[in-house]
């Protein structure tokens, strides 16, 4: 097993009992992070501070909704270092596409390895695509993403629908944090980059895997959002979307492959709620004025109170829970966040 | 085969074929035929041909024309295309009263119902708004340059109209897409309120177009490469009905001839009590009809209204006052061809309405050349030429050039995978050249892996 998943088999050896002390599942997620990242890097952040102050802090035995803070990467949540500590999960039954389908490479309930899924930094998204995309949201069959939610064979009216969307979700770090935080909301990333959303897949696959009852309701769709976002959701459907660190693109004439424009805000806009909330994050300053500044132009989206911003747990995880998040924060980069609210069309 | 020629030709850098366009005037006073850069008109009225004038400064279309249409009222007329050239004229003296220029090039256009505004699309997918009258509530930019409204990202806009009652703007894309956008009277303070997208389209879409019954709710209708034409609830964005034209096609016409892609829909024209809509199909030669029941909210099959062998209408087009159903073929940029040729073949259905063409089969279907309004006067001014016989070697390469040209239009680029692998190993070299530095995006790799 150990040969396997190439993990340090101190690490792997570790029985997944251990991961019921807070502590050790810190320091488990530490030594699972490790092993996650490229070997050229580990050694510059285990000399950086960030690590020790991590440790310090994961001393106070935080509770578990806050563990997941306390570690550096929160995106490998607490449940994902009794993973990596080779906590063996159920067998799953594969099939489909969505989190219940997918790549093949880990046995159950393993974390899958990025470096498995490494790809080209940026897909461009202006390229014709070769994806399944389904022809109107009646289409998207949610039972392939959220089975616990969608028992075969039974057709409900009042089934729930998907409510948040990470847009360009990376490696899915976030989802992960907004799952347990919102256990009973369907959430979805979509990522356009095919060997990312495999590692997505199969990541949100060994999580629920070795915690039944957990992360059945976050999935992944690989997709051009800015083409597609109106073949997966109705008008009104989503009371949350995420832009967290999107791609820049700095010269001129790629700003239109920007990921928030005018023109892509009229069709979030269309898929969001009155009273949703759109996050965005960015280390690019630029960007983040751009953002900003579109949101701020855009008659049905208005800025939301300071006070409001600091009251949502949501923003939290903005700068902490993904993969992009953590690589600024350890880089002690800044952010610039806008956050705003879908409001309907004033009259004058 | 086929692929590859697309393959070569879009190396090449080859223009793309453009499709002969008709249009209507709305009160029946004239007709327009657009091919490659030349448009000609028609005057019904008095029986004779248009010669064009420019008071607008600007240059006359230098390469095909793609989208033609009248104001709602028949005041303005609208010409936009591959010169990046969109041109406004003023219908009673057919005098160019505007030449604005675009960045890219224009893919449709349309004018608003109260003719105060113009949209046109250009090939990246955006609307662009320009100004028609000098004051509309005192908010015309100083510079009167093409605002952009709102934008498909990066898909060709096909067909672009106004709802009946001016509300709405609608969009329909080769993504299987239409948008339906609300049309604010204030337009240039933005277009943001998507009121719905019509989806359903199993392939691109080609043509929408907007049918009532006489003071009744409007729907949308629209044809596409899947071969079908659909009836929509535009309002909630709601399919009504589909109609598969593939099955009554390929009964029609031996099957030898219809390959996989060539049953696409490529126009459609309802009549004005919007009982029927006309459909023109690649490899159809002739015209199918389905009776619209808007009531019911069914559309069906009727018949086909066939025509002689190698003629496969581009455009249809009707006006609101006399019951004529106008056709023409024709094509320009394919291989070979001189601008001396830019021959286009014209027909007319009379009674283009529901109860004589559904009840009997007496009525003419197709006038006759000699029984066309004005005759070989019209005939000449529209077609650019009376010679049959030259007309059907031009009709003959019209018929080959359709047979590949939505794929080269509209149809996805379907590379075959060694030419994607070759593609992406071409794009690793780059990578590894230049390591730090994103290909696609210019971002440096470290923050994003
Ligand atoms: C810099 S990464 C950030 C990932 C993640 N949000 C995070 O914070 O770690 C941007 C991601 O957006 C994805 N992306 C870019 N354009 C996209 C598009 N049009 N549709 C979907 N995903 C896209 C990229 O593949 C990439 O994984």
């Amino acid at each position: 097993m150990a040969q396997t998943t190439g993990l340090p088999s101190r690490v792997a050896a570790q029985p997944s009992s251990l991961a019921s002390s807070p502590k050790r599942a810190a320091r488990l997620a530490r030594a699972a992070r490790a092993a996650f990242r490229p070997r050229h890097r580990r050694r510059l952040v285990s000399s950086s501070g960030t690590r020790a102050a991590a440790a310090s802090r994961s001393r106070e035995t935080p509770p578990l909704s806050r563990l997941a803070e306390a570690c550096l990467s929160p995106s490998l949540s607490p449940d994902e270092a009794v993973l990596i500590a080779g906590g063996d999960g159920p067998a799953m039954t594969r099939g489909g596409d969505g989190a219940n389908g997918g790549g093949q490479k880990q046995g159950a309930g393993k974390l899958p390895r990025k470096r498995f899924y490494r790809a080209r930094a940026h897909s461009n998204p202006l390229s014709d695509s070769h994806f399944p995309i389904p022809i109107s949201p009646d289409e998207v069959d949610l039972s392939q993403h959220y089975p616990r939610y969608f028992p075969a064979g039974e057709g409900d009216a009042a089934a729930p629908r998907i409510r948040f969307a990470d847009v360009g979700c990376g490696f899915g770090g976030l989802l992960v944090g907004l799952s347990t935080l919102f256990p009973d909301t369907l959430m979805i990333g979509m990522e356009l980059r095919d060997k990312v959303t495999e590692y997505v897949k199969e990541r949100i696959l060994a999580l629920r895997a070795s915690n039944p009852g957990k992360y059945d309701n976050i999935s992944v769709v690989r997709t051009n959002s800015m083409k597609y976002i109106p073949n997966y959701f109705r008008k009104a459907q989503l009371s949350k979307m995420f832009f967290l660190f999107p791609d820049p693109h700095f010269k001129e004439k790629n700003h239109r492959r920007r990921v928030i424009s005018m023109q892509l805000l009229d069709e979030y806009a269309y898929v969001m709620e009155v009273g949703g909330i759109i996050y965005t994050i960015t280390d690019v300053e630029e960007l983040g004025e751009w953002m900003r500044s579109c949101l701020e132009k855009h008659p049905l989206f208005e800025a939301i109170p300071e006070e409001e911003i600091k009251a949502d747990p949501v923003v939290k995880l903005l700068s902490t829970a993904t993969e992009e998040g953590q690589k600024v924060a350890r880089n002690g980069g800044q952010t610039f966040q806008a956050i705003f609210r879908r409001i309907s069309l004033q009259e004058e | 085969m086929e692929d590859a020629g697309i393959e070569e030709a879009e190396v090449s850098g080859g223009a793309e074929f453009a499709p002969a366009l008709v249009a209507a005037h709305p009160l029946g006073s004239s007709v327009a035929v657009a091919v490659g850069p030349e448009l000609r008109v028609f005057d019904l009225k008095a029986g004779s041909a248009v010669s064009l004038s420019d008071d607008s400064g600007g240059s006359s279309h230098s390469d095909a024309i793609r989208a033609i249409s009248f104001s709602a009222n028949g005041v303005l007329f609208a010409s936009a295309g591959d010169d990046k050239l969109v041109k406004v004229w003023k219908t009673d003296s057919w005098c160019c009263i505007r030449t604005i220029t675009s960045e890219k090039r224009a893919s449709a256009v349309a004018i608003s119902n109260d003719g105060t505004h113009l949209t046109f699309a250009d090939k990246f997918g955006v609307v662009w708004l320009v100004t028609m009258e000098e004051s509309v509530g005192g908010q015309k930019p100083t510079d009167n340059k093409p605002v952009s409204i709102l934008g498909h990202y990066c898909s060709i806009i096909t067909s672009m109209k106004f709802s009946p009652d001016g509300r709405y703007i609608a969009t329909a894309d080769r993504d299987f897409k239409i948008r339906i956008t609300l049309f604010p009277e204030r337009p240039l303070r933005g277009v943001h309120e998507i009121q719905s997208f019509c989806l359903g389209h199993t392939d691109f879409v080609s043509c929408i177009a907007f049918t009532c019954l006489s003071e009744g709710p409007s729907f949308l209708l629209s044809g596409g490469g899947d071969s079908t034409v659909r009836l929509w609830d535009y309002i909630n964005g709601c399919l009504l009905d589909t109609c598969q034209v593939r099955d009554k096609v390929e009964e029609l016409i031996e099957t030898s001839e219809t390959g996989d892609n060539n049953l696409a829909v490529t126009d459609i024209c309802p009549t004005n009590d919007g009982s029927l809509v006309a459909v023109a199909i690649q490899s159809l030669n002739g015209v199918m009809l389905l009776a619209c029941d808007l009531v019911t909210k069914k559309l069906s099959f009727l018949k086909v209204m066939t025509m002689e062998k190698s003629y496969i209408p581009t455009s249809l087009s009707s006006s609101f006052s006399a019951d004529l159903l106008w056709t023409v073929m024709g094509a320009s940029n394919m291989p070979n061809q001189a601008t001396s040729q830019l021959f286009t073949r014209l027909k007319i259905i009379p009674n283009f309405k529901k109860d004589p063409l559904a009840s009997s089969d007496h009525v003419p279907t197709v006038l006759e050349d000699s029984e066309v309004p004005h005759g070989e006067k019209l005939l000449l001014a529209l077609q650019g030429s009376l010679d049959i016989g030259k007309q059907e070697e031009v009709l003959a390469s019209v018929l080959a050039a359709l047979k590949v040209s939505m794929h080269k239009m509209l149809v996805k680029k379907h590379y075959s995978e060694e030419r994607r692998e070759q593609r992406k190993r071409g794009r690793n070299d780059k990578k590894i050249k230049k390591r730090n530095i994103c290909s696609s995006c210019d971002h440096r790799f470290v923050a994003c892996t």
